[in-house]
Formats: C-alpha cells, sequence, structure tokens
C-alpha cells in the first residue's frame, strides 16, 4: 500500500459522501502520443464526477502529496495545470505537514480554485462539510475498489474490459464516447462472462457504473437539445449524430460500414448502438428525470460491491424516493446486458434482484405508511367514515366533476410524499445477500 | 374484396379495442373476451409510461376505480399479458402479484407490440372482428347501415353488433333522408345529426375522402377549395365540393373565420374534432387555441395581401421557441382571434405593422404545439388522464387520495339478445342442450 493511501481513502470517502462519482488512482497519458505503447505521463490519486446545474458532469480532482522538495504553492499549480487539461472546476490537494503551509499560499491556490489542505486540518474541513460527522463512515472504501480492479488478476481475460473501465475511459475526450465504446469493450469479452462467478457480476455493475456516466451525459445533452423529444424520427437522429461525434462524422462512419458490408454481399442496416430500439427507450425512459441518470454511477457502483462482498443488494437504498433511480437502474442493467451479448442468466439473476428491491422498498414503504394512518387520532378515523358515505352516494351519480377530483378522501391523506422511512420493517422486508 | 386501408392492423387492433373499452366504461359484454382484453390491457399501460414500481393493490385500485375496469378479477390477466409483451416486470410470490415495475415504450410501439401479443395469445371472435373492424371504418368517416351489411356477414351478427355498441355509447344508428346512418361518437363527438345527414345525401366514400383530406390539410380556406377544385394538392369533384361547402354550413360546429380588410371574411376548414379518446375534455380550450392558430397561419399562407408564409411549421416552431412572430403589415388582422383567444399579444411596431408575442402559459405552449401537429397533418391517436399519471409517478398516497372517492361501484352488464335468452330459457326448460 501506498504511503499517502490513507489520505487517498478520506478524499475518496469525502467526494462519495458529498454524492459524487469517484475513482482512485486515474493513470494519465496522451492521447495523440507516438509511442507504441501509450506513456504513463502521470497519475490522479482521486478523480470526481459531480452532477452540474445545467446536466452535465463537473470533473474535481484530488491529489495527496508527501511535499518532499516541491512548496504547496508549486503543488498548486500542477494540479491546476491537470485541471485543464481535464477541463476540471476545482481542485482539492491534500498536504502532509512536512514543511509549513503558509496562509497566503492557500489564498493563491483558492485563486485558480484549487482547496489547499493539510493532513491534519482535513478531518475539520470534512466534518464542516459534509456536516457534523464528516465522511470517515462512509462505507464504500478504497480497498473495496481495488478489489474490483484486481478481478483481472484472477481473470485475466476480462483484462481488456478492466483496463477500458479503470484506465483508457478515464482519458476519454468526452464522456459519451463511452457509450460506444464501453458496449465494444464488452462485446470482446462476453463469452468469458460466467453469471456464477460474483465478481463477474460484479465487474458487470461496475462496467455499468461506467457506462452510466456517459449515458447521463448524452441524456443531459439531449434535454437541452429537446426537452423531450416529441417523435421517434427526432430522437433517433439526434442519438446518432451525439453518439458519433456529428452528422458528419457519423455519415462517414455509417458509408465505410456499408461499404464493408457491401463487400460482404449482404444488406446494411442502418448504422446505430447493438439494440438500438432499447436504447432509445432507454434515454427517452431517462428523460422523464434527466437529472437521476446522474446517480446511476454511484447506484452500480454501490451494487457492484455489495455483491463482490455479499453484502445485502443495495442495502441503503431504501426510501420511496430510490424507486425510480432503481427502475432507471434495471433498465440500464437490462439494456447493457443485452447489448454486450453477455449470458442471458447474467441479466436476469441481477435483474431480478432488481425487482425484488423495488418490490421491498415499496412494500416497506406501504408498511410503514399503514402504521403511520395507524396511529392517527380517533376523531379523524369518523370523519372519513362520513365522507365515504357521501362519496359512495357521489360516484352513483358520476359527476363529471368528481373524475378529476384530486381532493383527499379524508384528513388523514398527505399533501406531500412521505417523509423518509424511518419505521423498522417487517421481517419479510429484511434484505437478504445474493 | 377489401381495400388494404380497410385491413386490421395489429395496431388497429389495439388503438380500436382500447376506444371501444374507454366507451364501454365498467360495462362488460359476453362476446368481449378479446377486446377487453387488450382495451384495458392498452389504457392501462398508457398510464404507466415512465411510472416507477408500484404495489399491485395500487394498480389494481386505479384500474378499478380509475380507469373504469368492470372488476378487480381481470387486473391479473392484464399485467399478465403486459408481461408478455415486456411492458411491466412482475415481483411474484406464487400466484400472487406484490409489485408491478412499468417499462412501458414512448412512441407508437405500444400498439404494434400489445396488438401482437394478444394476437398470439387468444383468438378474436367473430362479434369482435366485426365491431373492429366497424370501428375502423368509423374512424374515418361514418356510413350507412346498407353497406355494413353488404360486408358478407350475418344480418343476426351485424345486428348484435350494432346494439351492443349503441349500448355501449360507441355507436349510434341514426336515420336521415330515410336512410340508416351509423356514426361512432367517439369519432365524432359533434354534430351527429349533421354528419348523418352528409352521408346520406352524398355518400360515404365521399365524405370519408374529403374527411381524410381535410385531417392531412387541417385549415384549408374554403375559398380555395372552391376556386381551385382541390384540397392541399389533391384534385377533387363537384359532389366533394359540395360536401366540404356543407362542412361550413348550417348543422356544423362554424369553423374559425378570419376577416381581412384585402380577402374579406374567409372560413377555415378541419377535419372531426377528436373525440374523448383522443382528447379529454379539459384539453378543448386547448385544442380550439390550436386551431385558431392553425386558421391564422393558413390565412398567412394561402391568402395573404402581398408576402405568404413559405413554411407554417416553421413559423410556429419559431412562435414556440422565440416567443413571438415577426412584424409584419398583416398580423393585426391575421392574428386577431389569436389574441382574443388569450394565446398571445399583438404589439404595434409602427404604423401597421404588428408583432404577435406568445402568452408564455403551459396551455399555449401546449396549444402551438398542437397546432404545429396539425399543419403536420397527423392527430392525437389516444390520450391518458394526466391527473392519474402524475398521481403514480409522485407515489402511492398521491394515488390514494385520487381513488379515495370513487369507492363503491356499480357493475352494468349488456342485457343478452332475445335469441341468447331464448337458448338460455330452453336449455333450463329441457334441462339438456
Amino acid at each position: 500500500m501506498n504511503k499517502d493511501s490513507s489520505q487517498k481513502d478520506m478524499l475518496f470517502k469525502h467526494f462519495y459522501s458529498l454524492g459524487w462519482f469517484a475513482q482512485p488512482e486515474v493513470v494519465v497519458f496522451h492521447k495523440g502520443g507516438v509511442n507504441e505503447q501509450k506513456k504513463v505521463i502521470t497519475d490522479i490519486d482521486v478523480l470526481a464526477l459531480r452532477p452540474g446545474t445545467d446536466l452535465s458532469w463537473e470533473l474535481v480532482l484530488g491529489d495527496c502529496k508527501t511535499l518532499k522538495g516541491q512548496s504547496p504553492a508549486n503543488r498548486a499549480l500542477w494540479l491546476r495545470g491537470l485541471m485543464n487539461f481535464f477541463n476540471a472546476s476545482e481542485g482539492l490537494l491534500v498536504l502532509k505537514k512536512e514543511q509549513p503551509m503558509e496562509a497566503d499560499h492557500k489564498l493563491f491556490a483558492s485563486s485558480f480554485n484549487v482547496t489547499l489542505l493539510d493532513e491534519n486540518e482535513f478531518d475539520e474541513y470534512d466534518k464542516a462539510v459534509i456536516y457534523p460527522n464528516g465522511s470517515s463512515n462512509y462505507p464504500l472504501t478504497l480497498n473495496q475498489i481495488q478489489r474490483l480492479i484486481n478481478i483481472q488478476v484472477r481473470y485475466p481475460k476480462l483484462k481488456p474490459l478492466v483496463e477500458y473501465l479503470y484506465i483508457l475511459s478515464w482519458n476519454e475526450n468526452n464522456f459519451i464516447d463511452i457509450v460506444r465504446k464501453l458496449i465494444g469493450e464488452a462485446q470482446q469479452i462476453y463469452q468469458e462472462i460466467d453469471p456464477s462467478i460474483k465478481e463477474h457480476l460484479a465487474l458487470i455493475l461496475d462496467t455499468c457504473a461506467i457506462f452510466s456516466i456517459g449515458l447521463a451525459e448524452c441524456v443531459g445533452i439531449i434535454f437541452k437539445q429537446y426537452f423531450k423529444p416529441s417523435t421517434h424520427g427526432q430522437l433517433d437522429e439526434s442519438l446518432k449524430y451525439l453518439l458519433w461525434g456529428g452528422r458528419s462524422q457519423y455519415d462517414f462512419v455509417a458509408r465505410l460500414r456499408n461499404e464493408l458490408i457491401a463487400a460482404k454481399r449482404t444488406p446494411a442496416t442502418p448504422l446505430a448502438l447493438p439494440e438500438w430500439e432499447r436504447f432509445m427507450q432507454l434515454v427517452r425512459s431517462l428523460l422523464e428525470y434527466p437529472a437521476l441518470a446522474f446517480s446511476l454511477p454511484i447506484l452500480f457502483r454501490n451494487a457492484a460491491i455489495n455483491v463482490l462482498f455479499d453484502q445485502p443488494f443495495l442495502g441503503t437504498y431504501n426510501s420511496d424516493k430510490d424507486l425510480l433511480l432503481l427502475k432507471f437502474g434495471m433498465l440500464v442493467y437490462n439494456y447493457f446486458c443485452r447489448a454486450a451479448k453477455f449470458p442471458p442468466q447474467a441479466r436476469e439473476i441481477l435483474e431480478g434482484e432488481f425487482v425484488r428491491k423495488q418490490s421491498s422498498v415499496l412494500s416497506m414503504s406501504r408498511n410503514a405508511s399503514d402504521k403511520e394512518e395507524g396511529s392517527q387520532q380517533s376523531p379523524v378515523i369518523t370523519n372519513t367514515t362520513s365522507i365515504t358515505e357521501e362519496d359512495s352516494q357521489r360516484s352513483d351519480h358520476k359527476t363529471p366533476s368528481s373524475e378529476h377530483d384530486h381532493t383527499p378522501k379524508n384528513n388523514i391523506q398527505p399533501e406531500l410524499p412521505l417523509e423518509k422511512n424511518t419505521k423498522p420493517v417487517s421481517d419479510q422486508d429484511t434484505e437478504k445477500p445474493l | 374484396m377489401a381495400a388494404p386501408d380497410d385491413q386490421l392492423t395489429t395496431t388497429d387492433l389495439a388503438i380500436r379495442a382500447h376506444d371501444i373499452t374507454v366507451c364501454l366504461e365498467r360495462t362488460t359484454v359476453p362476446e368481449f373476451d378479446f377486446i377487453s382484453l387488450l382495451g384495458m390491457a392498452t389504457r392501462l399501460a398508457l398510464h404507466l409510461r415512465g411510472v416507477q414500481a408500484v404495489s399491485y393493490p395500487t394498480i389494481r385500485d386505479v384500474a378499478v376505480y380509475l380507469l373504469d375496469f368492470p372488476s378487480s378479477t381481470v387486473v391479473k390477466p392484464v399485467l399478465e399479458l403486459l408481461a408478455e409483451a415486456e411492458f411491466v416486470k412482475l415481483d411474484t410470490e406464487g400466484l400472487t402479484i406484490r409489485t408491478v415495475i412499468p417499462d412501458i415504450p414512448f412512441y407508437e410501439d405500444v400498439f404494434t407490440s400489445l396488438g401482437n401479443v394478444a394476437i398470439s395469445q387468444s383468438k378474436i371472435s367473430e362479434p369482435e372482428f366485426l365491431t373492429l373492424t366497424l370501428m375502423k371504418k368509423l374512424s374515418a368517416s361514418p356510413m350507412l347501415v346498407d353497406h355494413v351489411y353488404q360486408t358478407g356477414a350475418e344480418k343476426k351478427l351485424v345486428d348484435r353488433v350494432i346494439d351492443i355498441g349503441s349500448k355501449g355509447n360507441y355507436l349510434i344508428n341514426r336515420r336521415a333522408r330515410g336512410r340508416s346512418v351509423l356514426l361512432s361518437p367517439t369519432y365524432f363527438p359533434e354534430n351527429v345529426g349533421a354528419y348523418s345527414d352528409l352521408v346520406a345525401a352524398n355518400g360515404a366514400h365521399k365524405v370519408k375522402r374529403v374527411l381524410e383530406l381535410l385531417k392531412e390539410n387541417q385549415g384549408w380556406p374554403l375559398i380555395k377549395i372552391e376556386t381551385e377544385r382541390a384540397i392541399g394538392q389533391i384534385s377533387i369533384d363537384d359532389t366533394e365540393i359540395q360536401v366540404a361547402k356543407m362542412l361550413a354550413g348550417e348543422g356544423f360546429l362554424p369553423p374559425p373565420a378570419i376577416e381581412t380588410t384585402h380577402a374579406g371574411v374567409n372560413s377555415f376548414l378541419f377535419g372531426p374534432r377528436p373525440g374523448k379518446t383522443q382528447l379529454p375534455p379539459e384539453k378543448r380550450p386547448v385544442y380550439e387555441a390550436a386551431m385558431a392558430l392553425v386558421a391564422s397561419v393558413r390565412q398567412g399562407q394561402l391568402l395573404p395581401a402581398k408576402y405568404a408564409i413559405r413554411s407554417p411549421i416553421a413559423l410556429l416552431s419559431a412562435f414556440r421557441d422565440r416567443g413571438y412572430i415577426r412584424a409584419n403589415t398583416e398580423a393585426l388582422e391575421q392574428y386577431r382571434q389569436v389574441a382574443a383567444l388569450r394565446v398571445g399579444r399583438i404589439i404595434q411596431v409602427e404604423n401597421n405593422w404588428g408583432e404577435l408575442h406568445l402568452i408564455d402559459l403551459p396551455e399555449n405552449r401546449e396549444a402551438v404545439d398542437m397546432a404545429i401537429t396539425m399543419v403536420s397533418g397527423s392527430e392525437p391517436q389516444v390520450s391518458a388522464r394526466e391527473d392519474i399519471i402524475l398521481s403514480l409517478r409522485q407515489g402511492e398516497k398521491y394515488v390514494e387520495s385520487l381513488i379515495g372517492r370513487k369507492r363503491i361501484l356499480e357493475n352494468k352488464p349488456v342485457e343478452i339478445d332475445e335469441e341468447t335468452q331464448e337458448a338460455i330459457d330452453t336449455f333450463l326448460l329441457r334441462g339438456r342442450e
């Protein structure tokens, strides 16, 4: 383990607690490099993606350094350079206190969006930002992510996918390219996937996490472009151009493909992602609540860790407000498994988990709601009876106005969704590991 | 032999079954197994679009209390049909459905897919097939009852189908000019008498052609139809011109008219207004506003004083996206009705130059969208109740409050026909078949 690994873990947990998707040890290389083998230039200790207010990702770079022979200001300038390269919005630099850090250094760094902290200050900073407990108890750890990455050691045939997931995808020019390329990478190794091996299932889930980064960006752009495209053709065209980097690029690749196919004397279908209709429906579903697409990567990463470590499947997602996110997760998983040609059993096993999870959340929510109503005072119950009788008479007449009446049936009905569920749950709702 | 456009496609099956089911409300028809199942499945699917996981009891209550399913026992087979079409995922425990997770496709796929699955699972009975075929024909135009008898179906069957339709509120059999005319209030909700008269006088074929041309060219000026003997680019004969003139005449709701100093008063003709399965009653004012907008742009496109509108769709799209239509000298007269309906505001920029500004309200934006749809020649196929969809999306508590007032229901089965009654009586009297 590296000497700054505890600092990285702190940063990692801090970012996750803020609801940002974080990736440790991101290797940086130049895409236009001339070396036959990609030349590693540097690495980012923790790279975080946070949902911006304009339905796009913002990058935050986290760096932890021992600062040997370098001043804090120099290190901050180095991070700023890296931020420029990645077009990142913010940087967080945690340094070991081996030499004094001047207040002016901090001011200087903050003037270009780099927060400079020494190791001893981090705890206080963390607790102030994530008030009051900080992020130290966040369940996800760097070691767990490392276990995911190390799957390739035991299953070397999966290495191309793992390499794309944890190295190459982070060096793409834009997130949307990930959507297309990741399906291709997954199709390369689909024959190696064994649904009975939990590591393989965990890797599929983490693949969906990275896939969702590109998908969310894609949904955000389409939403800003068309809001909700009114026709099938509009969505079809705009998605294709977006995924292939514009109309001219799409037309060029499509022509190339058609010529290749024609050479084999088979009729060509239009250039599109595998399972195109399903992908369109998936994007259209996400457009109903596009901001939620930006929560999918964390959902999938949590699911991957749960599966890998035999934890209850998405055990922390228990509110009825999570239901739509869980459904979106299920739809993305379903699409990706089909597009990547993974064995149907791999899809069915975890899709079943998603279904059971949603059912369990709903059941918990209903139980809590029943208990809540049961604890209401008796005068309200009297009121219910009298209104119901009156209503039954009204419903016999079927007046047009009653058809669209939104008035709650009695005083028990709240006007707003349930508060976060804090009630105990019955045995049948208890989460079980896979 | 039936023309290809008269043949039922799987999409037609789902749309017509949906329309019939909506009109039947809680009425049950013993002969309508296929129509009921497919119609209810389509209706439920349209209300589950974009909805998160829902518990079975909630779905059941929505179906029975809000969507007028005849009883809770039909909900399960309907959900199983939706699951077969991969429109929902079901979490089951033995035979009990616990949770329903909808994944209803957007756009039109829902009708085709459901129609395909339904037809692969169950057979369409003779009365159902005749009913669906009739509804498809009646969606285009009313028709003479004599022509229904000429389709080759048995007279008894035709009579029974018409009888069920009349009692189920989706067919009207009306006398006009000494002939019986059949029309569906689902597709012709207004001017029933006038349409019957129109068909009796001119024949269903002519009326159908004119209505189809008007649907493709909504808001076409009557004066252009008369002088150019065409609707859009399609030529029409004298009888069809007569039909078009009658559509703007007595008995029909007056079409939108615009008075200008250069062209006088002109009426703009539209196809039949959508029925309740296509457009909910609360959207009527939006539709009226859309008609006024279409009439205005048709005036500018086809009857301009000087400069014609080249692309009505582009103009309306710009109006929606930019919020105004650039100043011109005809705006004051052209958009007077649009301003009267409070969709837009005319701002006089200089002398007789006026700009039309959109009054930015959701219903006005919807009216502009609807106008764009109308100008492009398409029309809404089916509609869903937005209050139900919204409450389902917001969570179960909201659904409960919507359901609260509709707890106690009454079923009203269709009376069985005389022949069946007689057969039952005979069977009971004889005690054997």
